[in-house]
């Protein structure tokens, strides 16, 4: 019976020792958040600190790891690119699973058809702002009108003037609308042609942006600015106007006030 | 015989008196009368010229409108485009 005893403690002291031995698992720090910095072009990413005991944590960038932090928080200076970042927390040699990933990789849609307003087609963009996704609409419906970035028109009747993209708070006062219309449109602006095509643009200019401008040619890009502070970029593919329509490539900056859209 | 000559050289007289112009008017028009005449020749003839004046002008102006009707069958220049919102800068 005393032997029974015996082997029963030493075995379960084996037991406690072996449970012991296990890694307590690091809880992954919660909450984390990418921001543009007021310079449009710093990404500042924060987290809640780990409750538990750790010595800090690692910060990753498109899976790289560009940082170890013993304090929650950091400013990515000026990257020039875009990408994923998390964050994990470490302890000694132990390192916990990551955090959310968050993304400042610009949307892009291809392939969009935009009509001149009095040609066959939807004239109107919108980026959608919860997943970046482009989508056309038509002028014609005041109630799209919170959905509509910009919007392109001749500013005539008929559409053998010459384009451009607009505002759509001005759309009210477009010549060639000729149906009732009045509702609480967005603002918008616009760069006049990038220095660089679309694929090489890495950084938007920080100034430069006005309420419509003209679309000129082919394979040019123009800088987009919303009304509530995000950036995108357009690229005009090719212009038909005997139609009336142009086809464009968009991008579109998912973290509101950055400027990098490189992709 | 006698009677008759002196009749005669009355008659004769009397005729070279008769055409004689009365004092003040030479050959049967006075001279204020010819003056005014005179005078309304001059506006006659100012008024000629100013006749072929309009005249002028009016064959000017008439090949001008002509010279538009023959182009009318050309086509109608476009009307200016409306004028663009004012470009302004945002940011």
């Amino acid at each position: 019976m005393k032997k029974l005893l015996g082997l029963t403690l030493a075995f379960a002291a084996l037991l406690i020792m072996v449970g012991c031995d296990g890694e307590i698992a690091l809880v992954a720090p919660a909450n984390f958040t990418i921001a543009a910095a007021t310079n449009e072009v710093d990404v500042v990413l924060d987290w809640d600190a780990v409750t538990e005991e750790v010595d800090g944590y690692y910060l990753y960038f498109n899976t790289a790891a560009i940082g170890t932090l013993t304090t929650a928080g950091y400013t990515h200076v000026d990257p020039q690119e875009t990408g994923t970042y998390y964050v994990t927390a470490y302890l000694d040699e132990d390192e916990s699973d990551p955090s959310t990933t968050e993304s400042t990789a610009p949307i892009i849609a291809d392939n969009i058809t935009l009509a001149e307003i009095n040609a066959t087609g939807n004239s109107g963009l919108g980026w959608s702002r919860t997943d970046g996704s482009a989508t056309t609409y038509t002028m014609g419906d005041a109630t799209n009108a919170a959905l509509i970035d910009f919007y392109f028109s001749d500013w005539a009747v008929g559409h053998a003037g010459t384009y451009e993209f607009y505002t759509p708070d001005l759309v009210e006062t477009d010549p060639g609308v000729t149906w009732p219309m009045s509702g609480t449109w967005n603002s918008c602006s616009f760069t006049e042609v990038l220095a660089d095509p679309f694929d090489d643009v890495t950084v938007l200019p920080a100034s430069g942006y006005y309420n419509h401008t003209e679309v000129t040619a082919t394979s040019a890009a123009y800088g987009v600015y919303t009304g509530n502070d995000y950036f995108g970029m357009v690229e005009v593919k090719s212009i038909n106007t005997t139609t009336g329509q142009i086809e464009v490539r968009v991008a579109f900056q998912p973290v509101q006030g950055l400027r990098i859209i490189e992709h | 015989m006698r009677k008759m000559a002196i009749l005669l050289i009355a008659v004769v007289a009397l005729m070279v008196i008769g055409c004689q112009p009365p004092e003040g008017m030479t050959g049967g028009v006075s001279q204020e009368a010819f003056d005014e005449l005179k005078t309304q020749v001059e506006t006659l003839q100012t008024d000629l010229d100013n006749v072929h004046a309009s005249l002028d002008q009016l064959i000017e102006d008439y090949n001008a409108l002509k010279a538009k009707v023959d182009k009318g069958s050309k086509p109608v220049p476009k009307p200016p485009a409306p004028s663009k919102p004012p470009k302004v800068k945002v940011k």
